[in-house]
């Protein structure tokens, strides 16, 4: 339930689902299931019908399929929960006959596998080093009944991995999607926010004193006031009972969940900043995610730099990503976050430190 | 108790009032019943919950009913006894909420006069005293009937010689009218007919109103027709429906946070506490509330005493109602007392006749209450609407948490009129009050390690709450949601208070949860425990996290996310509904209709 464009992925796909028509959507729910009922209920709010199954232990995708594909008796998408796919793919998916397998373009490798055409059938493959600018399977299909149960019997974790198996005997369309973004690392959801932000629900409430200027699609939520001599220029989304400012500088592409507090001269741009957290004044923070309930003394820096990331033994190379706050952390005036740092759930940094460490431990 | 509906217009209104019925279950499920008009009237009725009746139910293509559900108070759940009655010749038929004090010298009458009754309930005289003084127009009879009758009622009726009209009348207990296009609607509250309109008209006492599918009229006492306003109420987003979760309870536990911030929302940005006028000097303050709210209510004494020094006693709402004034009424009108009365529906019988009482004597009323346009809402000086949004779960979750939100920000508000609090300090107390929602978030995260302990009570005969200061009302509450969810028996207890009696009661089948948050009572209540653990009774303990000494003595024991000891009640809340929650999902009880209870209690 990590918030883009401050709302959770999962809601960008349901929208898009119900978007291109469909209402009846089976959602496969395990860890963390409370908070995804909690927040769709039954998906009148949404316009669908969801009916949600449960997957108690973490068995892999393929048994997720299994769980959800009760009480369906033909066709069906199948939709991993961690992918952005903009609705209009959904769409395409719909009005295609027989299955078919959404492929993306990917800027990294894909889990779900690469998708080659051999002679004119498709074939994916795990074994490709480069993954740039290639083909990739999204993990989005279309589906009949009886080909799913096919894919259960190939057992396996996963369902690229079945798929590859049955590839061979049963026709599959390709289709392109119109947008796939892959959320897995943490700085993806920078990327990620971007672009979910110009699919911005807008929207404005609250109280905006005098002197503020607004520029761009800025969708401002109920209960939030924003302070005289602020600077907002969109695409921004502020979540409900927000404090913004006096004088302080948001914009472009942030999200501010609900209940944000931010001092004055502070000055945010390309960020997350989730729910309940505190900002103190004159602090300046860029390409940058802080978790729920964190909050960051007055003059804290978070700003990209070129650099290598280390994580879970892969380096990768960012150049535009700030700092990586998780929950409930807190972060003592002056303090310094190196761009592309990470900083794990309920860590505390003292005043005036400089902090540069890579991804240890568990995901945040 | 008991939710009554009615529809009359053009689509099958069998399907409607069911579907409408269905949102009132939370007023009674001990039987229910439907009357439509086809060829003449028919009725089905049956004992049990809604579900039962409607597996009976045939074909309809009316388009006029009334439905019932009912909590039973004269005679016991039964087929006969469920609503709707209808007189012998089956011309009239009736549903009713409430009680008739003199039933039994109408029905002696009656029975004189020949007619025969069948059921043992108070409301089947109605039927008859409707059809005898019937002359072609309903409103008469049922103003006719009124002069015999006494008690606290609200009466919906069909006749068959109206094959459109349904005439319903009230006293003291709820009815509202929700005005449709081509079609209207009753009910017993708005969440009823929520679904179809926002229109939504309040009938005062005594009224009788007429609706047809195109018109709506309200007569006064003398049937002159009176000039009724119609109000356009909030719609609740959320749809009472569990979505995913297997209880009611659950899913309201789970809601909490956002409860909470909505809430807050409207508490400390809208500023909705400047318009209450508390600005003069208080004397004193009274908190009058029954069962959960009650325990709401006692957190708040402990708030709004430390932080206004203003003396504040907690009372039940039916005994405060029949109490001897004695709170310095008559005094002066510049220190007079304030007195707040709690109530999650607005409509609960014992709280209103409080708010009477307060307000007979001189004091100033304020309402904390769920339901936005309620009975007490339009009796009091002041209002506070949690937003909470509809409750369904019998016993109060969310509800709970906001009751207790609101008093602190009142708390606060009164500190800071009355200057006990300077602004940096109110600053503060918002700013941590805003942190509560995120706080509690983290206990519910934690969901798998209360269900942990479930095995360490579910063979308890008996369990006791014990906590001290603040958390001594969390006690209550605890032990509270355990009896009325999962039967175990339980006590809450002042920590302090257990060697003046119930030691006496513990053993190694006896299990203690015990609060211990850190705060000037903590060594105290330590001792308490080595006190309970001397005598074998297993030790459960709530502490904050990081705490030292709570391991060393206690059996099994839950930490808290770091919080202010004076805010401890949120997170405390949440656990000890869960932990009930998940004792009483083990043992396997009907967790949200728990047996004999209902949500709103309208009778006293």
């Amino acid at each position: 339930m990590v918030p883009i464009g401050n709302r959770p992925i999962l809601e960008y796909l349901v929208r898009g689902v119900v978007a291109s028509g469909i209402k009846d959507i089976h959602m496969v729910v395990g860890y963390g299931k409370n908070s995804v009922m909690s927040y769709f209920g039954n998906g009148s709010e949404f316009g669908a019908e969801i009916s949600y199954y449960f997957q108690e232990e973490r068995t892999g995708t393929l048994e997720a399929m299994r769980i959800g594909m009760e009480n369906i008796d033909n066709e069906f998408i199948l939709i991993p929960g961690d992918n952005y796919v903009s609705g209009e793919s959904f769409s395409r998916l719909r009005n295609c006959e027989g299955p078919v397998l959404l492929s993306g373009k990917a800027d990294r490798w894909s889990k779900w596998g690469e998708i080659e055409l051999l002679n004119g059938k498709p074939r994916i493959t795990f074994d490709s080093p480069e993954a740039y600018g290639r083909i990739h399977f999204t993990g989005i299909a279309k589906l009949s009944l009886s080909l799913a149960q096919k894919l259960v019997e190939h057992s396996g974790k996963h369902i690229g991995e079945s798929l590859q198996a049955i590839l061979e005997n049963n026709d599959f369309d390709i289709i392109e999607s119109h947008y796939w973004h892959n959320i897995v690392y943490p700085w993806d959801l920078i990327s990620g926010n971007r672009i979910s932000l110009s699919d911005n629900l807008l929207y404005r409430c609250g109280k905006i004193e005098k002197n503020v200027i607004i520029k761009g699609e800025v969708s401002i939520g109920k209960g939030t006031i924003i302070r005289s001599g602020t600077y907002l220029s969109g695409p921004i989304s502020i979540g409900e009972s927000c404090d913004i400012g006096p004088n302080s500088v948001i914009g472009s592409s942030v999200s501010l969940g609900d209940n944000v507090r931010i001092g004055s001269f502070a000055e945010i741009s390309d960020s997350i900043v989730m729910q309940n957290c505190e900002i103190g004044s004159y602090s300046s923070l860029k390409g940058t995610v802080i978790g729920d309930n964190t909050s960051i003394g007055s003059h804290s820096i978070a700003i990209p730099i070129t650099r290598d990331i280390l994580y879970l033994d892969q380096t990768f190379s960012v150049s535009d990503r700030g700092a990586m706050i998780g929950d409930n952390c807190t972060i003592g005036s002056r303090a310094v976050l190196q761009g592309g740092s990470i900083l794990m759930n309920n860590a505390t940094i003292g005043e005036g430190e400089f902090y540069n460490a890579d991804f240890q431990g568990d995901n945040i | 108790m008991c939710g009554i509906v009615g529809y009359t217009g053009h689509k099958p209104a069998q399907e409607i009032v069911i579907d409408s019925l269905k949102k009132l279950e939370y007023r009674g499920y001990d039987s229910s019943g439907i009357a439509t008009k086809e060829d003449k009237l028919v009725i089905c009725k049956k004992e049990g919950p809604i579900a039962n009746m409607e597996s009976e139910l045939s074909e309809s293509k009316s388009t006029l009913a009334i439905a019932h559900t009912r909590w039973a108070t004269h005679g016991v759940p039964s087929d006969a006894n469920a609503h709707p009655h209808n007189d012998q010749d089956n011309s009239v038929a009736v549903v009713h909420n409430g009680t008739i004090d003199n039933y039994l010298e109408i029905r002696e009458k009656l029975e004189g006069e020949g007619h025969q009754f069948r059921s043992e309930s108070d409301s089947e005289i109605l039927p008859f005293l409707i059809s005898k003084y019937y002359a072609g127009d309903l409103v008469e009879a049922i103003h006719k009937t009124l002069k015999d009758i006494q008690g606290i009622f609200t009466i919906a009726v069909i006749h068959e010689n109206h094959p459109d009209e349904i005439v319903a009348v009230r006293n003291e207990t709820p009815l509202v009218i929700g005005v449709g296009s081509s079609e209207n609607f009753l009910a017993s509250d708005i969440y009823a007919v929520l679904k179809y309109t926002q229109q939504i008209i309040y009938p005062e006492d005594n009224q009788i109103v007429r609706i047809t599918p195109d018109s709506i009229e309200v007569f006064d006492s003398d049937l002159k027709l009176f000039d009724y306003e119609v109000e356009t109420v909030e719609k609740y987003t959320e749809v009472a429906e569990k979505g995913g979760y297997e209880h009611f309870m659950l899913k309201e536990i789970f809601e909490q946070p956002k409860a909470l911030q909505d809430s807050l929302t409207q508490l400390l940005v809208d500023s909705s506490l400047e318009n209450l006028g508390l600005n003069w000097k208080i004397g004193s303050i009274s908190i009058v509330a029954c069962g959960t709210s009650y325990h709401a209510g006692l957190v708040g004494k402990y708030v709004i005493e430390q932080l206004t020094a203003i003396p504040v006693s907690v009372g039940y709402s039916s005994e405060f109602r029949y109490a001897a004034p004695v709170q310095g009424v008559g005094g002066l009108l510049s220190s007079r007392p304030l007195v707040v009365l709690i109530s999650q529906s607005g409509e609960t019988a014992d709280t209103l006749a409080a708010a009477r009482a307060a307000k007979q004597q001189g004091c100033h009323t304020v309402a904390i209450c769920n339901v936005p346009g309620s009975r007490i809402t339009r009796e009091v000086d002041g209002v506070i609407i949690t937003k909470s949004g509809q409750e369904v779960g019998v016993a109060a979750t969310k509800t709970f948490m906001t009751q207790m939100q609101a008093l602190y920000v009142l708390g606060t508000h009164l500190a800071f009129n009355s200057g006990s609090l300077d602004h940096p300090q109110y600053k503060l107390w918002e700013s941590e009050i805003r942190k509560i929602p995120s706080k509690i978030t983290q206990v519910l995260n934690n969901s798998e390690a209360i269900k942990a302990l479930v095995p360490h009570f579910v063979n308890a005969k008996s369990v006791f709450f014990v906590g001290r200061n603040i958390n001594y009302p969390l006690a209550l509450e605890g032990a509270l949601k355990l009896k009325e969810i999962s039967y175990i028996h339980a006590e809450g207890y002042p920590a302090g208070e257990l060697k003046h009696g119930p030691l006496a009661l513990l053993s190694e089948e006896t299990p203690v949860v015990a609060i211990a948050m850190q705060d000037h009572t903590y060594s105290k209540l330590l001792s308490n425990i080595e006190e309970i653990s001397a005598r074998k009774a297993p030790v459960i303990t709530l502490c904050q996290k990081g705490d030292q000494q709570v391991p060393k003595i206690s059996d099994q024991y839950f930490e808290l996310p770091e919080i202010d000891s004076v805010l401890s009640p949120f997170p405390v809340a949440v656990f000890l509904q869960l932990l009930s929650y998940y004792i009483a999902h083990e043992l396997g009880t009907e967790i949200d209709k728990p047996r004999n209870l209902a949500k709103s209690v309208t009778v006293e």
